[in-house]
């Protein structure tokens, strides 16, 4: 099997400790972006037209914008539809930008159906995993980083209640990164 | 000094504890384990102990010798390996080739012998111990394309470990990932 790819796939990109954490205080997750692993994520940038992201990310992409402009994930965010799930947000203040404010679902269905690329998901554990649940990522994409960092909020907390729990998935591609990385592709196995 | 390898099946939010029995929860796991199987099998061979908890230990030894005409050779590889138990009060481990271990200090000891790798697998709590006490060598964590939502997991909240260096890793035919992930000191 390999991973679903080119338009009319939502594809989520995140990366993870061995021990489940996808988000801490520190920025554990840098000393592993090597240029291998840097080309992988550009790849993925490549096949993107559209990004979904919750409000936090956006935040941090808004303020990468302001203080960093010249870097290279603004150069792609730039490029491709932003989408932004977001309850209380009403002006994203960055044109480009669409404020997702009910039914997430419906809406990241719409994107894929109507982007001439891929919809890529960038970081936004909440909504991978309200996808996820409703089957409407197509690939759930993980890098593990050979890490175990104690404490940070985890991809599947325990008894999250909603929906993804005893989830049957098929793995669709795996790929072994020099830095000890190891990048996952699954889809739903029970659809 | 000899390996402590700690060897686990894990889902892929960590899981470790089987008693959800979240195997079955991927068909595709079950129809197609020949070649996961294999790996076991060569892994199992190239080792020189087995170290448990006193509940698994009960648990296994409770299976495994009964099972007749075992083709996986689990039961001809447990039945004859060196077996070590970890346990405060177990006096008779019922088992051939059995030694009981009384705390952490002699599983130290052990560790600090000659011999080939120390395999230990399943027993959660022993694991835990083992990765605070920092015994632990080497991971070989089998991840299976599954989410099962609770139970004990490999790394329990505040864990931390030494860096890791990843050694291997493939993918079987039937969706399980091993990646081997060793201690670096």
């Amino acid at each position: 099997m390999t991973p679903a790819a080119g338009p009319g796939v939502v594809r989520s990109g995140l990366f993870m400790s061995l021990d489940g954490v996808i988000s801490a205080d520190d920025d554990w997750q840098f000393a592993y972006f090597d240029g291998e692993l840097f080309a992988s994520v550009a790849a993925a940038w490549d096949r993107a037209s559209a990004v979904v992201m919750g409000r936090r990310s956006f935040e941090g992409y808004r303020a990468l914008r302001a203080d960093h402009p010249d870097s290279p994930m603004l150069a792609f965010l730039d490029r491709v539809d932003r989408y932004v799930a977001s309850t209380t947000l009403t002006d994203p203040q960055w044109p480009g930008t669409t404020v997702i404010a009910d039914d997430l679902i419906a809406a990241v269905s719409h994107v894929r159906d109507s982007t001439r690329g891929e919809t890529l998901v960038a970081g936004s554990p909440s909504i991978v995993r309200q996808l996820l649940s409703a089957g409407a990522l197509d690939d759930l994409n993980i890098t593990i980083l050979p890490i175990v960092v104690g404490t940070g909020d985890r991809l599947f907390p325990d008894h999250a209640d909603d929906g993804l729990d005893r989830l049957s998935l098929a793995l669709a591609d795996h790929r072994v990164l020099k830095s000890g990385a190891v990048q996952l592709t699954y889809r739903r196995a029970d659809e | 000094m000899r390996q402590l390898v700690v060897t686990q099946n894990i889902t892929l939010d960590g899981v470790i504890d089987m008693t959800e029995d979240w195997i079955t929860i991927s068909g595709q796991v079950d129809a197609d384990s020949a070649e996961q199987s294999a790996v076991l099998r060569d892994q199992a061979a190239a080792s020189g102990a087995f170290l448990a908890g006193r509940q698994t230990v009960v648990d296994m030894r409770g299976y495994w010798p009964h099972v007749q005409d075992d083709e996986t050779g689990v039961t001809a590889h447990l039945n004859q390996v060196d077996k070590y138990v970890v346990s405060a009060t177990m006096t008779d481990p019922q088992w051939q080739h059995s030694t009981v271990l009384r705390d952490l200090d002699d599983v130290a000891a052990l560790r600090e012998g000659e011999g080939g790798d120390i395999v230990v697998t399943g027993s959660i709590s022993l694991v835990h111990q083992l990765i605070a006490a920092d015994l632990v060598d080497e991971y070989r964590l089998f991840f299976y394309p599954t989410v099962v939502g609770h139970g004990r997991r490999l790394f329990e909240g505040t864990t931390t470990a030494p860096p890791l260096r990843r050694l291997d890793t493939r993918a079987f035919a039937n969706g399980v990932v091993l990646s081997t992930y060793q201690i670096a000191r």
